[in-house]
């Protein structure tokens, strides 16, 4: 198999663990859930240590709940600079989201409303974990379904301020801004527009599904259970095109196929990014 | 209140209390919408309980399994209380008990408690076995006053039902049905060499770990382990726990112990 771009990643999931370390396949990198690597012992330790000891890591982060007003737990911080400690990954990334309120946590990743009162919590929750980690974070644009009447901003010039005040970095998902984009009547390509070219130092891709609202209108669902679709590799050409050669990682979360069809569509990014850095090289010539 | 966190607790009750108030949302069918977050969350719940409880799920079929999950997940003190979801649903096997439809199967919550304790022993924290030459390194006068700490791994479990064969039935479904008759069962849960090991042992053996994790001394810990009408032979439960790697250090008297036992 032909050795893929660095730049370019999986997400590690449970059914490809034991085969990533037999195989030790040509991947520049993988992402993993951090919650999912919490305890300090088993299988799931060692996994993860050795992985790390082949491969550069990005920890993902899901259960921080950065933007609960409820503020972060300090268990929680104390449970992943654990882990950060022991694998030392490239990346620690969480999400423009929240999830946790007065101490109880739904699972999933919910979107904030725009509002000065949710950036002052985010911006502190942000500046709180960073402080704790010692260490810069990503923070991941969500994937949303609705808004709230409460917001004043839009999406990207709330993120980019976020990160402005926090000295955080966009980790860019695709597939998110194509999603909420079509879900909410977004201009897809004003939102990666909108921010700035040093900002961003991960991006996603990922597939999704889609639902039919009484009115016949598509709603997109980031579901991570199929391939990329046409138009989110034509936004990430453009993101390519706009932030230059960046990290890239796959997610698939659901319906998770085979390790090589991962690294097939994945390694579909080497178009853009090999197409930008001749462009570059030209450039410099 | 503050506007954000009145919004959320608003967000919350409408996930788990169906509440319908969705005037916080600005975007066309709010309820469609907004079902997407709540059957994620409830399916992120299921899949969580699916994952450290398997043979529940294999009892009772998926339907059953998910329904019970749902009316588990009313309850604000059933819900996840960290952002990790491998600590969600401890008190599940309790819940168990409080659904009616499930009174005819009565050894249901002891399975799950089985189950929550095998769970608890994969997440341990690792943990190295004492050497056997410090065992041979005991003084003769401390004998009598040294005690032992069990590995993190270690849980112990005991029922009222049959729970081996049960635990038989659930990894092979082709298995013979058993006559449901009350039947102890003594259980040790641990790990070793990140292996899931269950011991199921007589009750003999069993109050002698039990002893031995709650800080007993060895001789204690056998003196329980033969007030009870079960053949119980010292040297042969001594050579299980340090095969068994139950132990990880000897503690001598006046000495710390630094971590504690666990049992279930």
């Amino acid at each position: 198999m032909m050795a893929l771009n660095q730049l370019i990643g999986i997400g590690l999931r449970h059914p490809h663990y034991k085969q990533v370390l037999e195989d030790l396949p040509s991947i520049g990198w993988f992402e993993v859930h951090s919650e999912n690597f919490f305890a300090n012992g088993g299988i799931n330790a060692q996994l993860i240590t050795q992985v790390s000891l082949n491969y550069p890591l990005s920890l993902h982060g899901v259960g921080l709940s950065l933007g609960s007003a409820s503020g972060v737990s300090y268990e929680h911080l104390a449970r992943l600079a654990n882990l950060i400690e022991r694998i030392n990954p490239q990346f620690v990334s969480e999400h423009l989201s929240w999830g946790q309120v007065n101490g109880i946590f739904m699972p999933d990743l919910l979107p904030v409303p725009y509002t000065q009162e949710s950036f002052q919590v985010l911006k502190q929750n942000i500046l709180i974990t960073q402080d704790f980690l010692k260490r810069e974070i990503f923070i991941e644009n969500p994937s949303s379904y609705i808004e709230y009447h409460a917001s004043e901003q839009q999406e990207a010039q709330f993120l980019v301020e976020l990160c402005k005040a926090t000295g955080a970095k966009i980790l860019l998902d695709v597939n998110n801004i194509f999603v909420s984009a079509s879900n909410h009547g977004w201009d897809a390509k004003q939102y990666i527009d909108s921010i700035q070219k040093g900002l961003v130092k991960e991006i996603h891709i990922a597939g999704h599904s889609t639902k039919t609202l009484p009115n016949n209108q598509i709603l997109r669902i980031d579901t991570h259970d199929s391939f990329v679709c046409s138009e989110v590799w034509d936004l990430y050409a453009y993101a390519i095109e706009r932030f230059g050669s960046t990290p890239t990682l796959l997610e698939w979360d659901a319906e998770i196929p085979a390790l090589s069809v991962l690294i097939d569509e994945a390694s579909k990014c080497e178009t853009y990014l090999s197409s930008y850095q001749k462009q570059a090289r030209q450039a410099h010539a | 209140m503050h506007d954000l966190l009145k919004l959320q607790k608003q967000f919350f009750s409408n996930t788990f209390n169906q509440d319908n108030n969705l005037d916080f949302i600005s975007s066309d069918f709010p309820q469609e919408r907004f079902d997407i977050y709540r059957g994620t969350i409830i399916e992120n719940m299921i899949n969580a309980l699916k994952i450290t409880y398997p043979g529940i799920w294999t009892l009772i079929g998926d339907e059953c399994a998910n329904g019970i999950t749902r009316r588990y997940c009313q309850s604000e003190s059933n819900l996840p209380s960290t952002g990790c979801l491998d600590d969600f649903g401890g008190n599940f096997p309790e819940f168990l008990l409080t659904i009616q439809q499930l009174n005819q199967i009565p050894y249901l919550k002891d399975y799950a408690r089985y189950e929550w304790l095998k769970h608890l022993a994969y997440h341990a924290p690792d943990s190295t076995p004492f050497h056997r030459n410090e065992l041979l390194a005991i003084k003769q006068d401390d004998i009598g006053q040294i005690t032992f700490r069990c590995t993190p791994s270690v849980h112990l479990f005991q029922s009222k039902y049959p729970l081996s064969d049960i635990h038989q039935i659930v990894l092979d479904s082709s298995a013979k049905e058993i006559p449901l008759k009350e039947e102890d069962t003594y259980g040790i849960v641990s790990r070793k060499e990140n292996e899931i090991y269950t011991y199921w042992v007589p009750e003999g053996d069993w109050l002698f770990v039990k002893n031995l994790a709650s800080g007993s001394t060895l001789e204690e810990s056998a003196i329980a382990a033969q007030s009870i009408p079960d053949a119980f032979d010292l040297s042969a439960g001594i050579t299980f726990v340090l095969q068994s790697q139950l132990v990880d250090k000897i503690i001598y008297k006046g000495e710390n112990n630094v971590g504690e036992n666990h049992s279930g």
